[in-house]
């Protein structure tokens, strides 16, 4: 090689390694090839943004990143152990169960519902001011408050007009989210039924929603519904708001949610209970002791689809809060307590039972329901044990001595007498409290797994009384008797949203603890 | 070194082969509770240690003038061995070391199950004491290299080729790693020794298997230690025993799945985390000399690393990892670097008699990075331990598909100037601007950085000061600064599309990114003594990051839960300090050199997080408050004026007189609530420790090394889990008391006192312990035979003994508190479940020929 050669060579290899200053294709380079792009989301983006918020009413493994585990320290190591659904059986007992508030876990349903439903339908208003569509934004409002009804029913007091507006965003009094939620409902249920009315037949989102694949009259049903729901919530809080919310759904030309073909539920999915009994530690939860009670008590042919069978054939239910550091004996492959059968459970939000034991409330307080008190509490029994596939209702219906059995503890000491002697038939001549508490013992019953709405139902009403743990840890901050009535705040937000903070602890009317009583928690 | 500084990023040195840069690969680190399984090597393993001729450590941030941003953690600088002028010239080498599991917690072994078929100890006391210790699950692990090389060569050429093999099995049955090294390099000059081509290449093969740094879930060592004194072992020896049912063998497991624990054989033999790592590098560096004081080189690297990491679980695993029918995984990593570089330098000098030296580089690169993963795993369908892909269940939600990478390219350009004065006086002066794809979309395209440094030698300059015991002194002073790129793609939002589903990210966009800053002060001196038989080494420095690329958590609240973004500031000052004496004391034939170093580095987070004005929203949010790491009621907790390495635990409930809570039984109460958490401590060490001895005589040689270390603490959750199973020592010894003390009183409560303890996070508290330990790290005896006496063609024969780790002098924790699960930032001196640290002994011999 000559001299020259050489030189021609370095000269070459040194020009093309002195790019520095040519770095056009880093454009290119520090693009995510692995992700959508924006140009390429668009097309697709508002249908998932709405899908997101459905995927995240009630959490479960969708493949996206939220797990069984999310759901299982959102709701069932709260909502559905406060509903008395199921017992945690892990640990040394000193949980949730014992009014022992573990933040890791009472947390999570913030944590999700914010960065999950509410990112995503921040992000599609968004989209929807830049090109608006009324019947879009309709159904997505009537999903967001289907999901963060849940949060103000768990926490109080928690941001709400004001997400997505700022990251410290203040917190909204419970009544001022109930009313707006209401409004919301109100507004939705109007633009759908318009919607509805101009173009017959036709379906928004079909291939994005999950539930109703896109029909705007089921929206309104359900809409309907949910707007009952959150009436009968403020009843005692504010009656008149309730009667007026109420009555509209009640008389609302498109009707509400009859047969449990109309049910609002994600199909195809294994229930994230399922996960958490059967392969959690071979039982992380187990049946609860109240459900115990009254399954067997009135004898109950929904009992065995509900709950599977211990190994002596009966169903044993575990109490909440026994302090315990050997949990071998209430794991599944001891068999001496009852597993939820929770590959029969479907992933619900809202049921035709529950919308009957709605109307049958109102009837019994005396509004325009459309029909009596009876007939609505026994079309919403019926409308379980359809669900159910559970035969003989109508004997079920004409029980009138059975009343719930006093709990024993198959396993330990930790017996407790009965919890209530409410039967089942429905008798006019009770009083109004009886027939209250019979009608919200059968919806508690039929809504089942849906902890959420059993547990704020309880507090609502203080019914179906409840077995009360084995022990209190909460060091008397939570009254045994009245069990939990609200989650302290994370503790995170002391110092991410200390100012925020600080507007929801003025509005919550008492401590920071589980034992203050909610907005809507006046009876 | 010298401390982290990064709050998010990356905090470890940068390998420098032979003046290229290695990539740093991409490797999960065990967080939380549950991981800690299938873990792999670093990528230097890809190096045959016998190829390497030395090593130099560059601690300082100064090092990244030349090396770029990723060395201001400092670089460990490796020159690998050419091929010699000399003849023909052959190197064979042979360790074998032979290791034991040293460190462990202290079992009982005297109370039984609670009742049959428990996993816990707390039964009555045995008739005899329990024959069973978990010492006896680990088996002798073995190392074992050989390497051969071969270096020939005349003045024009020289060659070096090298082969490698390392085999070796761990103290855990089917632990294993097998490497294969191959390495061949060629100089060649030319034009009268004013050209230089020099050409390598090498190639190597690991694989690894069921790497295991910790954690509850597939790691045998929980079950192993909490094995119930007076269970039957031997049963669960016989781990697989036939269904019938299910036509195939199925785990033998009669425990329960208390912590998703599993027969630890099933383990060992039926759950394989299979690493298979190919790595080709080809460099090439061409030199050219056309004057005296000029030297021009081009170098170019290519460097490919393919890794695949398989995960089969047979039929028979827990069903929370894998369907009855089993579980795979099979994920293929690529990383692809490229880099090429000009440089040329300047040597001269100047003035009358020569009295201004002058060293001039000026330099431009390019480095391209590029890493691709692309993974499958998932739940198998249909057939028993058929480990493809077509046996995964695709209906199944846990099915994961992912493809992951990145992209990144860099180039910059540097000059490096230095001039001397009479060899008295140098200063430096470096500059240095990179260019990096990862600010695409930003305000920023490059970051330029300086460094200068001032020496001095004393000696020189201060007439008469210099004689043979006080011969040397040299004074230095430098700055430094760098600025270092964001990760990739941060500047550009994508969405996530994960299992056909498009969804919004939690961390919120900030493309709003500016360089990240270092800036550093040293002042060092080095002073000999005793015509430089002593020799002192001494350094000063601090520096200050700031500007961070870190990940403070956003209140879900505001919709997300995170943002990348700059701020912060993480303080290091510290001292370095090297003493050497080197002797032979007029003996003939013999020599002493010892030498200690000792190094102090106090870490402070200066800033959290001001003000940082939220573009979105119009906000100005601050942060005082991250919590970055920990699990299991051990937390890392960053506050201003906090370590980075500062830890906080649960502990005890107390009153306000500070009296331990009781509840009516009198047992006392857990908080394991936020504000019940106490500061534990700092898990860095104040103060490292080292002295090191080696005598030679007469082709004898000798060496031992002491290392210390102090303060700092170490915390073990693995002590917390026992305690509450009743299977460590301290819990037998409670009962054999009889009583706990609980605030000053006698307590029979043993059991619900340890199980309190135990349980849940556990009171981890009770748990934390001085991290100070001083060992024998290192010790090593050898003999070179005069073997060329005997035999011609022999040109070097050496035996030695070497032991690591041989005795531990001073320790307070129930783990060796210099091991780690974890190399990243966080998470450190937590043991949860480690496999116990090793002590080994072993021999090489080395011919030559």
């Amino acid at each position: 090689m000559k001299i020259n050669n050489i030189i021609k060579l370095m000269a070459v290899t040194s020009s093309v390694a002195f790019l520095a200053g040519c770095v056009k294709n880093f454009d290119e380079y520090n693009i995510n090839g692995n992700e959508a792009t924006p140009e390429q989301a668009a097309p697709v983006l508002s249908g998932s943004l709405f899908q997101q918020i459905q995927r995240t009413v009630i959490l479960y493994r969708d493949g996206t990143g939220t797990l069984d585990s999310d759901y299982q320290v959102s709701y069932n190591l709260c909502a559905d152990t406060w509903a008395g659904y199921t017992a945690p059986t892990l640990g040394d007992g000193r949980n949730n169960g014992s009014f022992y508030i573990n933040d890791s876990w009472s947390r999570s349903l913030w944590v999700n519902k914010y960065s999950k439903s509410m990112n995503a339908y921040s992000m599609l208003s968004a989209l929807m001011e830049a090109a608006p569509n009324p019947a879009i934004v309709a159904m997505a409002d009537i999903m967001k408050v289907t999901s963060m009804h849940q949060v103000t029913d768990y926490y109080g007091p928690v941001p709400y007009s004001k997400v997505g507006t700022s990251v410290t965003p203040d917190y909204d009094s419970q009544e001022d989210i109930y009313r707006q939620m209401l409004a919301e409902l109100d507004d939705a249920i109007e633009v759908l039924k318009g919607y509805s009315a101009a173009n017959p037949s036709a379906r928004i989102f079909e291939d994005y929603d999950l539930v109703y694949s896109g029909d705007p009259v089921m929206w309104v049903k359900f809409a309907n519904t949910l707007r009952l729901r959150l009436a009968m919530r403020v009843v005692y809080a504010d009656p008149q708001l309730a009667r007026e919310e109420a009555e509209k759904s009640l008389s609302d030309s498109f009707g509400l949610i009859e047969s449990n073909s109309e049910n609002a539920v994600i199909s195809g999915v294994v229930h994230p209970i399922y996960e958490i009994n059967v392969n959690f530690n071979d039982a992380d939860t187990q049946i609860g002791a109240s459900m115990d009670c009254y399954l067997n008590g009135y004898n109950d042919p929904r009992k065995f689809l509900i709950a599977k069978a211990a190994r002596d054939g009966n169903l044993h239910g575990v109490r909440n809060g026994i302090h315990n550091t050997n949990w071998t004996p209430y794991k599944n492959t001891a068999g001496n307590v009852s597993a939820p059968n929770a590959a029969a459970y479907s992933l619900e939000w809202i049921n035709a039972a529950e919308c009957y034991f709605l109307r049958a409330e109102a009837a019994l307080r005396g509004w325009n329901a459309g029909g009596t008190a009876r007939d609505f509490y026994e079309a919403g029994v019926k409308a379980s044990f359809d669900e159910w596939g559970a035969a003989g209702a109508d004997a079920y219906l004409g029980n009138s001595s059975s009343v719930p059995a006093a709990f024993v503890d198959a396993v330990g000491n930790a017996s407790a007498s009965a919890p209530s002697s409410i039967t089942v038939a429905y008798n006019d001549s009770d009083d109004f409290e009886t027939n209250l508490e019979r009608i919200m013992t059968q919806k508690w019953i039929a809504v089942f797994p849906n902890g959420c709405e059993a547990w704020a139902e309880y507090r609502r009403t203080r019914y179906p009384r409840l077995i009360t743990p084995a022990n209190n840890d909460s060091n008397g901050v939570v009254d045994t008797d009245l069990q939990i009535r609200r989650v302290p705040y994370p503790i995170s937000e002391q110092a991410e949203n200390a100012k925020g903070l600080a507007t929801g602890l003025s509005m919550l009317g008492g401590p920071d603890h589980a034992g203050t009583k909610l907005w809507w928690d006046k009876k | 070194m010298r401390g982290t500084k990064s709050l998010s990023n990356n905090n470890n040195a940068l390998y420098v082969i032979d003046g290229i840069p290695m990539p740093s690969l991409s490797s999960e680190q065990p967080e939380g509770v549950f991981a800690g399984a299938g873990q792999t090597g670093d990528g230097l393993a890809a190096i045959n240690p016998d190829d390497i001729e030395s090593i130099s450590v560059l601690s300082g941030p100064s090092a990244a003038a030349l090396y770029g941003s990723t060395a201001a953690n400092g670089v460990v600088i490796i020159t690998t061995k050419k091929g010699s002028k000399d003849r023909l010239s052959v190197n064979y080498s042979n360790t074998t070391e032979f290791s034991r599991a040293y460190i462990m917690p202290s079992f009982q072994n005297t109370y039984g199950q609670t009742e049959y078929g428990s996993y816990q100890s707390w039964g009555e006391k045995l008739p005899a004491a329990s024959g069973y210790s978990p010492r006896d699950f680990f088996q002798t692990g073995i190392n074992e290299t050989n390497s051969i090389s071969l270096s020939s060569g005349n003045d024009r050429n020289q060659i070096y080729v090298s082969l490698g093999a390392t085999n070796a099995s761990g103290i855990i049955r089917n632990n294993d790693v097998d490497k294969y090294n191959f390495n061949v390099r060629n100089t060649t000059n030319f034009l009268k020794d004013k050209l230089t081509l020099d050409v390598s290449a090498s190639y190597s093969n690991i694989k690894e298997q069921n790497m295991i740094a910790q954690g509850q879930y597939m790691n045998p060592v929980l079950p192993v230690y909490l094995f119930p004194a007076g269970g039957d072992f031997e049963a669960v020896k016989i781990y697989e025993r036939y269904n019938a049912e299910r036509g195939v063998k199925t785990q033998y497991w009669p425990y329960g799945n208390d912590f998703a624990m599993q027969n630890p054989y099933w383990i060992t033999e039926n759950q394989k985390y299979n690493n298979n790592k190919n790595r080709i590098m080809a460099t090439a560096q061409l030199s050219y000399r056309p004057l005296k004081w000029l030297t021009v080189s081009v170098r170019g690297k290519f460097d490919l690393d393919s890794e695949e990491h398989e995960r089969k679980f047979d039929a028979g695993t827990s069903q929370l990892f894998a369907s009855k029918y089993g579980y795979y995984s099979k994920a293929n990593n690529k990383t692809i670097q490229k880099f090429g570089e000009v440089i040329a330098t300047a040597d001269k000098y100047f003035g009358a008699d020569n009295e201004v030296s002058l060293t001039a580089t000026v330099g431009a690169n390019v480095e391209d990075i590029s890493y691709s993963s692309d993974y499958v795993g998932g739940n198998l369908a249909a057939v028993n331990n058929l480990f493809t892909f077509g046996n995964i269940d695709n209906g199944h939600s846990a099915t994961e598909l992912k493809q992951e990478g990145y992209h990144k390219q860099k180039q910059a350009v540097f000059a490096n100037v230095q001039i001397g004065y009479r060899s008295m006086v140098y200063l430096d002066v470096t500059a240095r601007n990179d260019w990096s794809s990862t600010f695409a979309y930003s305000d920023y395209r490059s970051v330029f950085y300086p460094t200068v440094g001032l020496s001095g030698i004393v000696t020189e300059f201060i007439p008469g000061l210099k004689s043979d015991i006080f011969p040397y002194w040299k004074i230095r002073a430098s700055y430094s600064e760098v600025g270092n790129d964001p990760e990739p793609y941060l500047t550009y939002p994508t969405y996530s599309v994960v299992g056909g589903i498009l969804t919004t990210k939690t961390r919120m966009d900030n493309t709003d990114l500016q360089p990240e800053r270092t800036k550093s002060w040293e002042v060092g001196t080095n002073i000999h003594f005793f015509r430089s038989k002593l020799q002192i080494d001494a350094t000063w420095y601090k520096s200050s990051t700031f500007n961070q690329f870190f990940e403070p958590a956003l209140s879900a609240t505001s919709n997300w839960t995170s943002v990348i973004l700059n701020g912060g500031q993480v303080d290091n000052t510290g001292i370095e300090l090297a003493v050497r004496y080197g002797d032979d004391f007029g003996v003939k034939d013999f020599h002493w050199d010892t030498y200690m170093t000792y190094s102090h580095n106090k870490n402070t987070v200066v800033k959290m997080l001001d003000s940082w004005y939220v573009d979105k929203t119009g906000e100005t949010i601050s942060l005082k408050r991250m919590d970055v790491g920990g699990f299991g009621g051990v937390k890392n907790i960053l506050y201003e004026g906090g370590s980075m390495t500062d830890v906080y635990v649960t502990t005890l409930a107390t009153d306000e007189k500070g009296y331990l809570q009781q509840t009516s039984t009198g047992n006392v109460i857990a908080d394991y609530s936020d504000e019940g958490l106490i500061y534990a401590g700092d898990t860095a060490p104040k103060h490292l420790l080292s002295w090191g001895n080696n005598f030679s005589y007469k082709g004898f040689s000798l060496g031992f090394l002491f290392t210390a270390r102090i303060g700092g603490v170490a915390i073990s959750k693995t002590q917390a889990v026992m305690d509450y199973y009743g299977i460590s020592q301290a819990t037998a010894d409670a009962r054999d008391r009889g009583y706990v003390m609980i605030n000053g009183m006698k307590s029979p409560n043993v059991k619900e006192y340890y199980q309190v303890l135990g349980a849940n996070d556990g009171v981890m508290s009770q748990y934390v312990y001085d991290a100070t330990n001083i060992r024998l790290g290192e010790l090593s005896l050898g003999y070179d035979f005069p073997v060329q006496k005997w035999c011609s063609w022999l040109k070097g024969l050496n035996v030695s003994f070497v032991g690591h780790n041989l005795l531990m002098i001073y320790k307070k924790a129930p783990f060796d508190p210099e091991m780690t699960a974890s190399t990243g930032t966080y998470n450190q001196g937590i043991d949860y479940f480690m496999q116990p640290s090793l002590r080994s002994l072993g021999f090489s011999v080395k011919i030559k020929l």
